[in-house]
């Protein structure tokens, strides 16, 4: 099939007879390995096994048995996703003499057990502490809307393969922004579910506080399946909540009546005129009033320490006796949050707790807020710092400005693409468990012509 | 300041058995620099007396 078709295309063909799984997966793969020489997404291919596992599709179809709602689709994982018998690189140099996985990761088990056919793993950031995917030991992935330009981290090449047609799905993690940044920079849809709502078992650790799963989708319902796949009860993942599962695809279209607030001050006073442009276009179209979210700042720097001193004392073993097989930029910050008081990540846990009920009463007024994913479309690759607000500003660090705020509450978010020359997005952000909620005004506004992503026949060549 | 963070960062990488590469040392003053500035926004809100530190432990 042709790369843009979807993922639900791709598994309606497949479920109909009228494309087999094999043939599907071949062509996703041919097409994948020659795009991806000027890209730079993947950094494994499991090609043997994603044929071995569509032959498998194939046959359960012919005995009648239901393959799965995205039989046939292909997709991939950031590489600190476990996959049986691969080894989880986590985008690090000295991960890559690892032992290889005992099992798959609960999230790639669910997609599998969903029909969907794993291809390979995707680049990011060394051990996702970045915003760029600019990776020292396995290079940068290239943005497909400019190949000129970053394609956001830390899951960039998770966002770069859905955008470019590489694979219809992908899965990231989003500690403190990695599935919204590149999600905006590409100009896909991204989703970062509640905190505890998907299963974190087998996905290479980064923060456990604020740690979640995501997926990439172009377009909404292809996002709402996975999401759907994704769910499930995880008896082992202790981190995992036990709330029932969601289901955000059948309901898709079904009319909500919502109440949405545009956030201003922080929200817009860096932002870029591009990420303001979408953020106003979204707001329109959905005549969201104004509101202010206080404290939003002090809420981004406690998010900052916390993941400074939690990613330091994870690595602490591995900084006293291989600081020199680390990516520098991310040793150094690594160090300093080994270094900081503990008092700092002690404080910032407690004013986590008091910013998330200061976010609930705003919950009383609005169903969603709106506030822009990025402060900036993307910028180029090897541009060290941005100028915001008159200051040179890191931008590994600071992609996720707007991001954190809201990962460290742990609320949902549905990333949509706005897409007048390079791409931005806008962060969908509801109350606890509202995912189906968020995926359906995503939906609405695809429908609407307001968000889309671009097919990939429509990309620079 | 920079100076005295970059002595601070050298004693406390020593303590904590931390071999700091050549040209490590500043940067990562740098950054705890910038750690500690963020600490001081969050640190500036006044939080209520029961704003209780949540735990996760579970006996």
């Amino acid at each position: 099939m042709s790369p843009d078709a979807t993922a639900l295309d791709i598994a309606a063909a497949v479920r109909a007879r009228a494309l087999s799984a094999e043939a599907a997966i071949e062509g996703a793969l041919t097409h994948a390995r020659r795009r991806d020489r000027d890209l730079n997404c993947f950094t494994s291919w499991f090609e043997a096994e994603a044929i071995a596992q569509a032959r498998a599709i194939d046959a359960r179809l012919a005995r009648g048995d239901d393959p799965g709602p995205l039989a046939g689709a292909a997709f991939a994982v950031k590489n600190l996703f476990d996959v049986a018998g691969k080894t989880t690189l986590a985008g690090a140099k000295l991960r890559a003499d690892a032992p290889p996985a005992v099992e798959d990761a609960f999230a790639v088990a669910q997609l599998k057990r969903a029909g969907a056919v794993l291809i390979g793993a995707l680049n990011m950031d060394e051990f996702a502490y970045g915003f760029a995917t600019e990776n020292a030991h396995y290079g940068a992935t290239r943005n497909p809307h400019d190949r000129t330009r970053i394609a956001g981290g830390s899951s960039g090449g998770s966002g770069a393969a859905v955008a470019a047609g590489l694979c219809p799905l992908s899965l990231g993690s989003d500690t403190n922004g990695s599935v919204r940044v590149p999600a905006a920079l590409c100009g896909v849809f991204g989703l970062k579910p509640t905190f505890g709502r998907l299963s974190r078992r087998g996905v290479f650790p980064f923060v456990h506080s604020l740690d979640h799963v995501g997926a990439f989708a172009r377009t909404a319902p292809d996002l709402a399946c996975a999401y759907d796949a994704l769910q499930g009860r995880d008896e082992h993942d202790q981190s995992q909540a036990a709330r029932p599962a969601g289901a955000a695809l059948p309901d898709l279209t079904r009319p909500d009546t919502l109440r949405v607030a545009s956030l201003e001050d922080f929200f817009r006073q860096d932002a870029s005129p591009e990420a303001l442009f979408g953020l106003d276009r979204v707001a329109a179209a959905l005549g969201a009033q104004r509101a202010a979210l206080p404290h939003a700042a002090a809420a981004r720097a406690a998010a900052f320490c916390l993941t400074a001193a939690e990613g330091g004392a994870l690595h602490l073993d591995d900084l006293r006796t291989r600081a020199g097989d680390y990516d520098p930029a991310v040793r150094d910050r690594l160090i300093a949050g080994a270094l900081a008081p503990g008092a700092l990540a002690l404080r910032a846990q407690r004013f986590r707790r008091w910013f998330r009920d200061q976010t609930k009463v705003l919950f009383e007024r609005f169903d969603v807020l709106l506030a822009p994913a990025t402060p900036f479309p993307a910028p180029p690759i090897g541009q060290a710092s941005i100028d915001m607000g008159g200051k040179a500003l890191s931008v590994r660090a600071t992609a996720g400005l707007y991001t954190q705020v809201f990962s460290f509450i742990g609320l949902p978010v549905v990333t949509a693409p706005v897409i007048e020359g390079l791409p931005v997005g806008v962060q969908l952000v509801g109350p606890p468990w509202s995912e189906a909620r968020l995926l359906r005004l995503a939906a609405r506004l695809e429908r609407e012509g307001v968000c889309r992503a671009l097919n990939p026949s429509e990309l620079p060549p | 300041m920079s100076a005295d963070l970059e002595a601070v960062v050298e004693s406390l990488a020593d303590a904590l058995g931390l071999a700091l590469v050549e040209g490590s040392r500043a940067n990562v003053a740098g950054h705890l620099g910038v750690l500690l500035a963020m600490a001081a926004t969050f640190e500036a809100v006044p939080l209520p007396p029961d704003a209780a530190q949540p735990s996760v432990f579970e006996p």
